[in-house]
C-alpha cells in the first residue's frame, strides 16, 4: 500500500492503454490520456477518428477490449454507466419530451429518501438554481418542443449538472445549433464549467470550438492520439503533418540547408531561428497569417516577389494564392486582414512583395 | 492495478439485480418464442418425415403425391393466388394512389372503408357473395353461366379480403414523395402519363412487391373462403382442413401444411431480400409532395373511389340485410329470429361470448410481451449479445407461417402425450397465445419501429443520472409510444376476433370461437345465423375501433399535450 501512495499524484482521470475494435476497425488503439481536476479537455478531430468512442468509453456506453480507466482513484473500467459519476450532455439534447422542463431537470434527483416534503421542496428549489444558472429561470412548466435547439440544450445541460456530477461529458453539444447560437453557447458553457470547476472532457469536430473552449486539446486520429496540448501550442506548433493540416490553413515548406541558419526552397533563400543540420532535408511550416505584404520595393530580410493567382475576399479577411517560386508543388497561400489591407485591391496577376519572418518559420518533423 | 490486467478482456461487472434483469428478461421471452413458436413449427417438420411408428421416412411425400386429386390442389391453389394477386394489387393501387395522390374529397372517409374488409372474418365476403351472385343470387345474371361456387367465388372473396392488407402498404409506400422530383419533371415537361412512369411507379416499386407477396401469401393460405364458397374446387388449405378435422390424420396434414410454408416463406423471404435493397427514397433535403387540384386526374379517380366503396360497402350490407331477412329469397320479411333462435336459443351465443373473452386476453397478453420484447431487444444492452438477432429472426418468422400451419404444429406439439403442457390443448390459454404468435411480427415492427423513433441516449442519459432503466421505460419510454401500444393492441383485439384459421385446430367444445361458429353454421347450411353472427362480430370490431379511436383521443389531446406543442 505505501508503494501506492508515494507515488506521483495521479491524475483525476486516467485512461491507461484503451483499446476497442470493431472487428477489424480499430476505434481506440492504445489511448493514454490524463485529465486534471477543473480542466477542460476537448477531444478533437475528424469522424472517424475515435474520440466519440472514447468519450462512450469513459461513460461506460461502450465497453473497450482492453485498457483502464480511473476517476477520482476509483478503477471504473469495469462499472456500469450507472455506478459511474458523471453527467453527459449529447448533441440530441436527448430531453425527455413528454416531462417539462423542471421534470427533465430533477429527473436525477432522488426524493425517496427521507422527509418526502423536505425532499420535495429540495428538488424544487434545485430545479429553480439550475436553471438560474444556464439562463433559463421561470421555464419549468414548458416542454422541450417549446424550447428553442440552445434552450434545449441549455435544460440538457442543467439536468446533467443537477446531481453535481465530478465529470461532465459533451458530445458534440453545439452541433446541432445553428451559428450564432453556437458561439453565444459555447461561451456560456465555458463560463459555466469555469465557475463550477467541474472536470469537462467534451468531443467535437469543430476546431473552432476546440481552440475556443479547451484548457487543452487532444487531437485524434484512426483511434489513436496525434497530440496533446493548450490551443496556442496545438495551433502554433503542430506535432505533425496531420494537426498541421487539421487546424487552420498552413503552407509546408520543404527546404535543402544553405547555411547555418538558412534554408533553400526553390528560387527562395530564407534564414530561419534554428540551427541547420546539413545533411538532410528540412520541412517548415507557415500559418497564412504569418505572411506580410511589404511594400514592393522593400527588400527587407526573407521577402520576395510573387504573383497573384487567385484572391478571394472573405469578409475579414481575404485569401491569396500566389505563385511565389517557392518549389513547391502547392502554391503559397497567405492570409491578409481586411483592415491591414485598407481597402488595398489585389488583383489576380499582379505582382506582390511578401515576406515570412524568421521566426514564423516553424520546423516541423520529417514526413512519416 | 497490474500489468497483466490490461491485456485481458474487460467485462461488465454488473452485481446488482436491476443491471442483470433486462438479461434475464430477454432470456424468458426468447424461450417462450422458442416453446410457442419454433418447437410447434419445429414438431410440424419432424411430423412430415415420420412414419406412424415414429421412425424417419419420406413415406408420407409418398403417399401425399399419390393421393387422387393433390397435383389439381396444388395447381388450383398457386393459380387462383396468382391471379387474386393481379386483381387485387392493381385495385389497391389507385385507390392508394387516389388517397395519397390526388386531391380527392372524403379522403378518410375512402380510407376507412377500404380497411372496413379487416372488421369482419374473411368468411363475410364469401358468405355474402354467395347471397349476390350464388343459385338465388341477386345479381347472378352478371357471371352468365358460371357458378359462383368454384374459382370466381373463391378469387372475388379473396380479393375483397386481401384488398385491405395490399392498400395498408400501398398507402404507406405513397404516402411521401420527393416533390423536387415532380417539379424536375414538370420542367423537363414530362407528360402526366411520363411522370407516372418515372417518378410515381419506380418510388413504389418496394411496396408494390410488399403488397403482391402479402396477397399471394394471404390467397394460398386463405382457408375459410374456399370452405365456404368453393364448392368442390379443390384447395391446399381446404385439404389441410379435411385431412386433420375430418379425418384426424395429423401425419398427412402436416405434409400438406408444409406444402403451404414453403410458398409463403418463399415469398417473404424475397420480400425481405427486396426491403434490404430498398434505400431511403428520401433523403432530408426532400420537399414532400403535395398533389395540386387537377379534375382530370381527381374526377376519374373519384368515380373509382366511389365505385370500389360502394361494392366494398354492398359486401357488407348484404351480410347484414342476410342476417335480418327470414328466409332468403322467398320471405324478405325483416326480422330478428337468426339472432334470437339461430344464435341464442340454439346456444351459439357462447362462441361470441368466447371470442370477446380471447380478443381482450389476447390483447392483454399480447401487446404487453410484444412491447416489452421489442424494448429489451432495441433498448437494453445486457443479456448474450447473440440473443437480438435469434429474437429479432424469430419476431419476424409468423408473418411467414399461415394460420394454418401454425395451429397443425400446435396441435401435434401440445396434444402429444409426451409434453407437460399437454395440459393447454383445447383451452381458452392455447388459443390466446396462438393468436399472439400468429399475429406477432406486425405487432413487433410497430413496436420496434416506435422505439427505434427515440432518441436513443435516453438510456445513457438515465444511467448518467442514476435512474433506473425501468423508471425510464415507464415515464419516457412508455408515454411516449403510447399510440403504437394503442395501435398494437387494437390490431390483436381485431384479429383475434375476426380470425379463423389457426383456432380452427384448437378449440373444443367449450371454447368454440364466433369466427370458426360461422363455418360449422354455414357447414349445416344455416346461412341466416351465420350472417347474423359475422354481422355481430363486424359491429364489435367497428364499435371497437371507435373506442379506440375516442381513447387515443382523448389520452393524445388530453394527457399528452406535449405532442401538440409548437413553439
Amino acid at each position: 500500500m505505501d508503494a501506492l501512495f508515494t507515488r506521483l499524484p495521479m491524475a483525476h482521470l486516467e485512461i491507461k492503454q484503451l483499446t476497442k475494435r470493431y472487428g477489424n476497425f480499430v476505434a481506440l488503439d492504445h489511448i493514454d490520456l490524463a485529465v486534471e481536476e477543473g480542466e477542460f479537455v476537448v477531444l478533437l478531430g475528424p469522424s472517424g477518428c475515435g474520440k466519440t468512442t472514447l468519450l462512450r468509453a469513459i461513460a461506460g456506453l461502450e465497453l473497450q477490449d482492453s485498457g483502464q480507466i480511473v476517476h477520482a482513484g476509483r478503477d471504473i473500467s469495469r462499472l456500469s454507466p450507472a455506478r459511474r459519476d458523471y453527467g453527459i450532455v449529447f448533441q440530441s439534447y436527448a430531453l425527455f419530451p413528454n416531462l417539462n422542463v423542471g421534470a427533465n431537470v430533477a429527473y436525477g434527483l432522488n426524493s425517496r429518501t427521507g422527509d418526502r416534503r423536505a425532499a420535495r421542496q429540495g428538488i424544487t428549489q434545485r430545479v429553480e438554481e439550475m436553471l438560474e444558472l444556464v439562463g433559463l429561470p421561470g421555464t419549468e412548466s414548458k416542454f422541450p418542443a417549446q424550447l428553442s435547439g440552445g434552450q434545449q440544450q441549455r435544460v440538457a445541460l442543467a439536468r446533467a449538472l443537477a446531481t453535481s456530477p465530478d465529470l461532465l461529458l459533451l458530445d458534440e453539444p453545439l452541433s446541432a445549433l445553428d451559428a450564432i447560437e453556437r458561439v453565444r453557447l459555447r461561451s456560456e458553457i465555458r463560463g459555466l464549467q469555469t465557475r463550477l470547476g467541474v472536470t469537462t472532457i467534451m468531443v467535437t469536430h469543430d476546431q473552432e470550438e476546440a481552440l475556443a473552449m479547451a484548457d487543452r486539446i487532444v487531437v485524434m486520429k484512426n483511434g489513436q492520439v496525434q497530440q496533446v496540448g493548450q490551443p496556442q501550442e496545438i495551433y502554433r506548433s503542430p506535432g505533425n503533418d496531420f494537426v498541421a493540416d487539421f487546424i487552420g490553413r498552413g503552407n509546408l515548406i520543404e527546404a535543402t540547408p544553405a547555411g547555418a541558419q538558412h534554408i533553400r526552397a526553390g528560387d527562395l533563400l530564407l534564414r530561419c531561428r534554428i540551427e541547420i543540420d546539413q545533411n538532410r532535408k528540412h520541412r517548415f511550416y507557415v500559418r497564412p497569417e504569418d505572411i506580410r505584404l511589404h511594400n514592393i520595393l522593400d527588400d527587407c530580410e526573407n521577402s520576395f516577389t510573387a504573383q497573384v493567382l487567385k484572391y478571394e475576399f472573405l469578409g475579414p479577411y481575404s485569401l491569396v494564392t500566389l505563385d511565389a517560386k517557392t518549389g513547391q508543388s502547392r502554391p503559397l497561400v497567405a492570409q491578409f486582414s481586411s483592415n491591414y489591407l485598407d481597402g488595398r485591391p489585389i488583383h489576380p496577376g499582379s505582382i506582390l512583395r511578401i515576406g515570412i519572418p524568421a521566426e514564423h518559420l516553424r520546423p516541423m518533423p520529417a514526413a512519416a | 492495478m497490474s500489468r497483466s490486467t490490461l491485456a485481458i478482456p474487460v467485462r461488465v461487472n454488473s452485481s446488482s439485480w436491476s443491471d442483470r434483469l433486462p438479461g434475464w428478461l430477454l432470456v424468458a421471452a426468447a424461450l417462450l418464442l422458442c416453446i410457442f413458436l419454433l418447437l410447434p413449427i419445429g414438431m410440424l417438420l419432424a411430423g412430415s418425415v415420420q412414419d406412424d411408428q415414429g421412425q424417419f421416412s419420406l413415406t408420407r411425400f409418398g403417399e401425399f403425391a399419390a393421393t387422387p386429386g393433390m397435383g389439381t390442389a396444388v395447381w388450383n391453389t398457386l393459380w387462383v393466388a396468382v391471379v387474386v394477386t393481379l386483381i387485387s394489387v392493381p385495385l389497391a393501387f389507385f385507390y392508394a394512389y387516389a388517397i395519397q395522390r390526388a386531391c380527392v374529397p372524403l379522403r378518410g372517409l375512402w380510407r376507412i372503408v377500404g380497411l372496413s374488409a379487416l372488421l369482419g372474418p374473411s368468411l363475410v365476403g364469401a358468405i355474402s357473395f354467395i347471397q349476390w351472385f350464388g343459385t338465388q343470387g341477386v345479381l347472378k345474371s352478371w357471371l352468365g353461366d358460371n357458378s359462383v361456387y368454384g374459382p370466381i367465388g373463391i378469387i372475388m372473396a379473396t380479393v375483397y379480403a386481401s384488398f385491405p392488407h395490399a392498400l395498408m402498404i400501398l398507402v404507406v409506400a405513397l404516402a411521401t414523395a420527393d416533390g423536387r422530383l415532380f417539379e424536375a419533371a414538370d420542367a423537363l415537361s414530362a407528360s402526366r402519363w411520363r411522370k407516372f412512369l418515372t417518378v410515381t411507379l419506380p418510388a413504389a416499386r418496394y411496396g408494390l412487391i410488399s403488397a403482391a407477396l402479402v396477397v399471394f401469401s394471404y390467397s394460398v393460405s386463405e382457408f375459410g373462403i374456399p370452405k365456404v364458397i368453393g364448392g368442390n374446387f379443390q384447395v391446399l388449405a381446404v385439404e389441410i382442413y379435411v385431412q386433420v378435422v375430418g379425418q384426424q390424420n395429423f401425419g398427412r396434414g402436416a405434409v400438406v401444411a408444409l406444402l403451404l410454408l414453403i410458398p409463403v416463406l418463399v415469398a417473404f423471404a424475397v420480400d425481405w431480400r427486396v426491403q434490404r435493397r430498398q434505400q431511403a427514397s428520401l433523403t432530408a433535403r426532400a420537399v414532400p409532395y403535395v398533389p395540386r387540384p387537377d379534375w382530370h386526374r381527381d374526377l376519374p379517380l373519384l368515380i373509382y373511389c366511389m365505385l370500389m366503396a360502394t361494392a366494398m360497402l354492398g359486401v357488407l350490407v348484404m351480410a347484414a340485410y342476410t342476417s335480418l331477412v327470414s328466409y332468403w329469397p322467398y320471405n324478405l320479411k325483416l326480422t330478428a329470429n337468426h339472432y334470437i333462435y339461430g344464435l341464442a336459443e340454439a346456444g351459439v351465443l357462447d362462441a361470441y361470448v368466447n371470442s370477446l373473452k380471447l380478443a381482450v386476453l389476447t390483447a392483454l397478453v399480447g401487446t404487453p410481451f410484444i412491447f416489452l420484447t421489442a424494448y429489451l431487444i432495441e433498448k437494453t444492452r445486457t443479456g448474450p449479445s447473440w440473443l437480438r438477432p435469434v429474437l429479432q429472426a424469430m419476431a419476424a418468422l409468423p408473418m411467414g407461417v399461415p394460420g394454418l400451419v401454425l395451429g397443425i404444429g400446435y396441435i401435434l406439439f401440445f396434444n402429444h402425450p409426451d409434453n407437460p403442457l399437454n395440459g393447454l390443448y383445447h383451452t381458452l390459454t392455447i388459443m390466446v397465445v396462438a393468436n399472439v404468435v400468429h399475429y406477432y411480427t406486425s405487432c413487433h415492427l410497430t413496436a420496434l419501429t416506435s422505439l427505434k423513433s427515440i432518441d436513443c441516449e435516453f438510456e445513457a442519459v438515465a444511467a448518467s443520472l442514476k435512474v433506473s432503466q425501468f423508471t425510464t421505460l415507464w415515464r419516457v419510454t412508455l408515454p411516449v409510444c403510447l399510440p403504437a401500444v394503442l395501435d398494437i393492441s387494437r390490431y390483436l383485439f381485431i384479429n383475434a376476433m375476426t380470425t379463423v384459421s389457426a383456432l380452427v385446430f384448437l378449440y373444443s367444445p367449450q371454447t368454440l370461437p364466433a369466427s370458426v361458429s360461422i363455418l360449422n353454421l354455414d357447414e349445416a347450411g344455416e346461412l341466416g345465423p351465420a350472417a347474423a353472427m359475422a354481422t355481430l362480430i363486424v359491429l364489435t370490431s367497428t364499435i371497437v375501433s371507435l373506442l379506440y379511436a375516442f381513447a387515443s383521443h382523448f389520452l393524445l389531446h388530453r394527457h399528452q399535450a406535449w405532442r401538440q406543442l409548437k413553439r
